[in-house]
């Protein structure tokens, strides 16, 4: 297997993405606890609420390293690849994934791009198969479109269905 | 141009009846127990009730005026809507299975239900005739079967230019039985399911829908504390209620595994099964995607076994509550496999196989062993400080963990797979010990997982996935990492095996 292993990268931009990301949605929660914060010493909620809500906050906290982390050795571990039989994707640093998927049971590929996405000039392609769902995330733009197009050639050949 | 069909008129009285069957309680209650009030809300629930009736009745009727379909050499078509109107669609060749139900209704008047499932994914995949008449049924059926036969592999097709002259003059292919029930059967699955403790859920449920009307609380009350005031009445009715519940049991379990039999021809598989509510299924053998067996801790004593064929069509609901796909489930275990190699001569079961390397003991024993060492230190804290709720728990736990790491080292020890040609078989499980087999052919990907525990000891967790509807995954836990990789390269050699349309 190891001459076969996927050796393809996502786009260097990535972890800056994901980080900007990861920043916007920490900045999102912030807000949403200062206010349910403010609310809990307006009203003097119950004591249980103000216990609950203490601890989720101190939760989403203590996780924020890993959050910050994570882009880093998600670009760094990410591989996939494409042949004309196949489809393979590797990823994960502290548990490791490694996913085979023939390209005669693939249905439908396409590409994303939300807002964040689109500034830095990045696409998303998932792929769906006979019941499951696999996304590559954070390609070049072109890059992307071309791998697109290439799985739905490789795609369009199916088997004979047993 | 085809006819387009409209379908049985009986389809209307069928929905009719399931409509006043699911109000029941609620006609009962406005008709019946509240005729005569005078309260507001009693009298607009009555109004309300119906212009819904009659709402449904005019929707069922202008329904079956407009709903219509047709079938022809490639494909069903639906026409639907009664004002907005579209078109379905869908090949012959989707079909992956076959499922015949037919009640207690559906016998009073000589019809049946039929679904044909496609295994395609959103709403209205199947083809569902909530009545259809046996004999357009046949019709149907035996040009679904052409259209399926004759669709094909190379080697169908090799075959069929043999025995093209015989195809001509339509001959029927020979069913061979494999299985009936017999009452030894019945009485086997009565105490293997445990079928006889049925009574307690029905009668729980009856009392429930009954004391939503009448307030039972009370009167049940003093009922029960009369009958327990002396121990021979008490025990009297216990008893009584024990020989009840059981032959209810057998009742319950002959009516649903009662007339179970099992057929085959060349290409399809088909086993009718039910007393009172007939459900046959079918499927042709190249669409069976694996197999199953299947044996929890009580069958594993009686020596039976469950064998299950996996389709793509079958909604995962409907068969774990219908066992549509099942063949009988209280099979005897050495029966069970011979009939698997009968039904299905294609799919090979190897004795020849491997087990788990023993270091996957130690890193399941990790877990646990954390688990009794964190358990035993609040254990003895909270001794010291004496904490009692917190140290019975803590021993609770402690023992948790035990039962845990034997669970887990049996497991280990049980558990065996092998690559054996194109196929792939894992056997593992304690409780409930399953056997999975498939080819590689049929398996849509496949997966390994390694954990951080996984790595720190070179092992992996090897998945693969097969069609089902959600999408059946079997996995193969702590098998070392290189032999994951193995298994990852054998399946990459499908390629050699697979037929390109």
């Amino acid at each position: 297997m190891d001459t076969k292993e996927p050796k393809k990268r996502l786009s260097k931009h990535s972890v800056k993405v994901w980080l900007i990301d990861e920043t916007l949605e920490t900045l999102i929660f912030f807000l949403i606890f200062a206010v349910l914060f403010y609310l809990d010493a307006r009203f003097e909620w119950n004591v249980w609420i103000h216990w609950g809500i203490l601890l989720i906050f101190i939760g989403i906290v203590l996780s924020l390293p890993y959050t910050f982390i994570r882009p880093f050795y998600l670009y760094k571990t990410w591989r996939y690849d494409v042949s004309e039989d196949y489809l393979q994707l590797k990823r994960g640093f502290i548990s490791e994934t490694y996913e085979i998927i023939p390209m005669t049971k693939i249905q439908s590929v396409s590409t994303q791009q939300g807002p964040l996405l689109r500034k830095y000039g990045l696409c998303e392609i998932s792929v769906e198969t006979m019941g499951s769902s696999h996304k590559i995330p954070m390609l070049p733009k072109e890059e992307a479109q071309l791998l697109r197009d290439e799985i739905a050639k490789y795609a369009k050949i199916k088997e004979v269905e047993q | 141009m085809i006819i387009r069909r409209r379908y049985h008129p009986l389809t209307m009285g069928y929905q009719l009846f399931q409509f006043f069957k699911g109000m029941f309680f609620l006609f009962l209650f406005f008709f019946l127990i509240k005729l005569d009030s005078e309260e507001l809300y009693v009298q607009i629930g009555q109004i309300v009730l119906i212009i819904w009736s009659i709402t449904y009745m005019i929707y069922i009727f202008l329904k079956w005026l407009t709903w219509k379909y047709t079938l022809d050499d490639e494909a069903f078509h639906f026409y639907k809507g009664i004002f907005v109107r579209s078109v379905q669609t869908i090949p012959i060749t989707k079909i992956q299975n076959t499922q015949h139900h037919k009640t207690f209704f559906h016998r009073l008047f000589g019809v049946t239900s039929v679904k044909f499932d496609t295994g395609m994914s959103g709403e209205d995949s199947a083809i569902y005739f909530q009545i259809i008449s046996l004999h357009e049924l046949e019709q149907m059926e035996a040009h679904i079967e052409q259209v399926l036969r004759n669709q094909h592999s190379i080697v169908n097709l090799l075959e069929e230019i043999q025995v093209e002259s015989i195809e001509d003059s339509k001959v029927i292919p020979v069913r061979k039985l494999h299985f009936q029930a017999t009452k030894k059967d019945v009485f086997k699955a009565t105490f293997t399911s445990l079928s006889f403790l049925v009574m307690i859920p029905i009668l729980f449920s009856l009392y429930f829908k009954v004391d939503e009307i009448f307030d039972m609380e009370k009167e049940v009350g003093v009922f029960l504390s009369k009958i327990f005031s002396s121990w021979i009445s008490g025990l009297l009715v216990v008893g009584g209620l024990v020989i009840f519940s059981f032959i209810v049991g057998l009742i319950s379990t002959y009516i649903r595994y009662g007339k179970y039999e099992i057929y085959s021809d060349e290409k399809f598989i088909y086993i009718q099964k039910g007393v009172l509510t007939e459900m046959r299924f079918s499927i042709a053998k190249e669409r069976v995607q694996a197999i199953e067996i299947r044996q929890t801790l009580v069958k594993k004593w009686l020596g039976l076994a469950e064998v299950r064929l996996v389709s793509a069509g079958i909604q995962s609901e409907d068969a774990e509550k219908l066992d549509v796909n099942s063949l009988y489930p209280f099979l005897p275990y050495q029966r069970a496999i011979e009939m698997m190699r009968e039904l299905l001569p294609m799919y090979e079961l190897t004795s020849n196989v491997k087990k788990l390397p023993s270091i996957a003991i130690y890193k399941r024993m990790i877990p646990p062993i954390i688990g009794v060492l964190v358990g035993g230190m609040v254990a003895v804290v909270s001794y010291m400080q004496q904490w009692d709720w917190i140290m019975y728990g803590a021993i609770i736990f402690i023992v948790l963990c035990m039962i845990k790491m034997v669970v887990e080292i049996m497991d280990v020890c049980n558990t065996r797979y092998v690559a054996n040609g194109s196929f792939f078989q894992v056997q593992k499980g304690v409780l409930l010990v399953s056997l999975f087999l498939s080819s590689r052919q049929k398996m849509i990907e496949v997966k390994i997982k390694r954990s951080l525990l996984q790595r720190l000891f070179h092992l992996a967790t090897f998945e693969v996935a097969n069609r089902a509807n959600p999408v059946h995954r079997s996995s193969l836990h702590d098998v070392s990492f290189d032999v994951a990789k193995e298994l990852y390269a054998w399946y990459m050699k499908r390629i050699d095996e697979i037929e390109i349309e």
